[in-house]
């Protein structure tokens, strides 16, 4: 009787397999509004969060992950891209945030500790992750994500500068690396595109 | 009272437009605004030179921070991934900067700003706070930056 009911169970749980696979296959193409990349696995990274704690790309599987390389002391590019993506997160419903997450990775983990990413991500959102790591963690992840980076000579005051790539990385939540945004992209746009890799 | 009659003459010489915060006539500032930051925060705005002569900005100050600075973005070239071109921004600073007679001096996202190093304690939204410009003639420019929770 329980062997009938598991084996039932069992084929049940095969046809619905087998009924969202041929859903997935006959769904409409996603379609974003920025820079559709070639679907591929997202490079994977294990870097140190706010918090002191690790944090594996891998572990996120099953949301989407926005991610952006900036540093604190840069005042106007990614307070600007920081304050956007949190008007993107605060634009999902509270199931949808359940299901993305927000990373800055530093490009200036010289002077970006552990302490100042936790006061820097709480300006945007708390749930926000900050990243850093040591210089050969980083170059791995700046590597696989084609973040150019380079320091400029800048003042007395400001002490060096960092040029950086700027494009918004969009993950799906199977871990593959979508969509590029550019970081004056309105909030709105990506906040679709976000939505698309969710639905 | 003196330097209030000052200004009421300057005013009056200029048909009274909009004057600002303090002295120098012939700079108007609108626009302004800052946004949350705990160590290196930045101030927009537009910078007119209402006046018939160039004025050069030749620095900045505000006492929320140890040093402010006039700086610009600029994109760069980041090159390519997957046979799509990456963003990158760079940023330089401005040690002067000529607004032409009737010219302006805007200060945006991705272009001109001020740059304040060193804040004294975090901006938190709502807060308001003194910007000074100081220009090449000895002029100086005293306007309010209002901290606003926005991106652009």
């Amino acid at each position: 009787m329980f062997e009938h009911l598991r084996t039932g169970a069992r084929v049940l749980a095969v046809a619905v397999a087998l009924l969202a696979a041929a859903g997935c296959a006959h769904r409409a193409p996603q379609h974003f509004t920025g820079t559709a990349l070639p679907a591929k696995p997202a490079p994977d990274f294990r870097l140190t969060d706010q918090n002191g704690r690790p944090f594996d790309l891998a572990d996120q599987h099953g949301r989407a992950v926005i991610l952006f390389f900036g540093y604190t002391h840069c005042p106007d590019v990614c307070p600007a891209t920081m304050a956007q993506l949190a008007r993107v997160y605060h634009t999902l419903s509270p199931q949808q945030r359940e299901h993305v997450r927000v990373a800055f990775v530093t490009v200036d983990p010289q002077r970006d500790d552990v302490k100042t990413l936790k006061q820097y991500v709480n300006l945007y959102d708390p749930s926000f992750v900050g990243l850093t790591g040591t210089p050969a963690q980083l170059a791995p992840v700046y590597d696989a994500y084609h973040v150019w980076h380079q320091r400029l000579r800048g003042t007395k005051a400001t002490g060096y500068l960092v040029a950086h790539g700027s494009s918004i990385y969009l993950i799906d939540p199977s871990g593959d690396l979508r969509v590029l945004h550019d970081w004056q992209d309105p909030a709105s746009a990506i906040a679709a595109d976000v939505k698309e890799l969710l639905a | 009272m003196r330097r209030l009659a000052i200004l009421a003459a300057c005013a009056a010489l200029l048909g009274g437009a909009s004057l600002p915060a303090s002295a120098a006539p012939s700079v108007a500032v609108s626009g302004t605004w800052s946004r949350p930051a705990v160590d290196t925060a930045v101030v927009y705005g537009v910078v007119r030179n209402e006046g018939p002569h160039p004025l050069v900005v030749v620095g900045a100050s505000s006492p929320v921070s140890r040093n402010a600075e006039l700086h610009e973005s600029m994109t760069m070239n980041a090159g390519k991934m997957d046979g799509m071109a990456m963003s990158a921004m760079g940023m330089q600073p401005v040690a002067r900067y000529v607004i032409a007679p009737h010219g302006a001096l805007t200060l945006k996202p991705g272009g001109y700003h001020l740059m304040l190093l060193g804040l004294r304690a975090p901006l938190a939204e709502g807060r308001r706070f003194p910007v000074t410009l100081r220009f090449a003639d000895g002029e100086r420019v005293t306007f309010t930056v209002p901290v606003e929770n926005r991106a652009f």
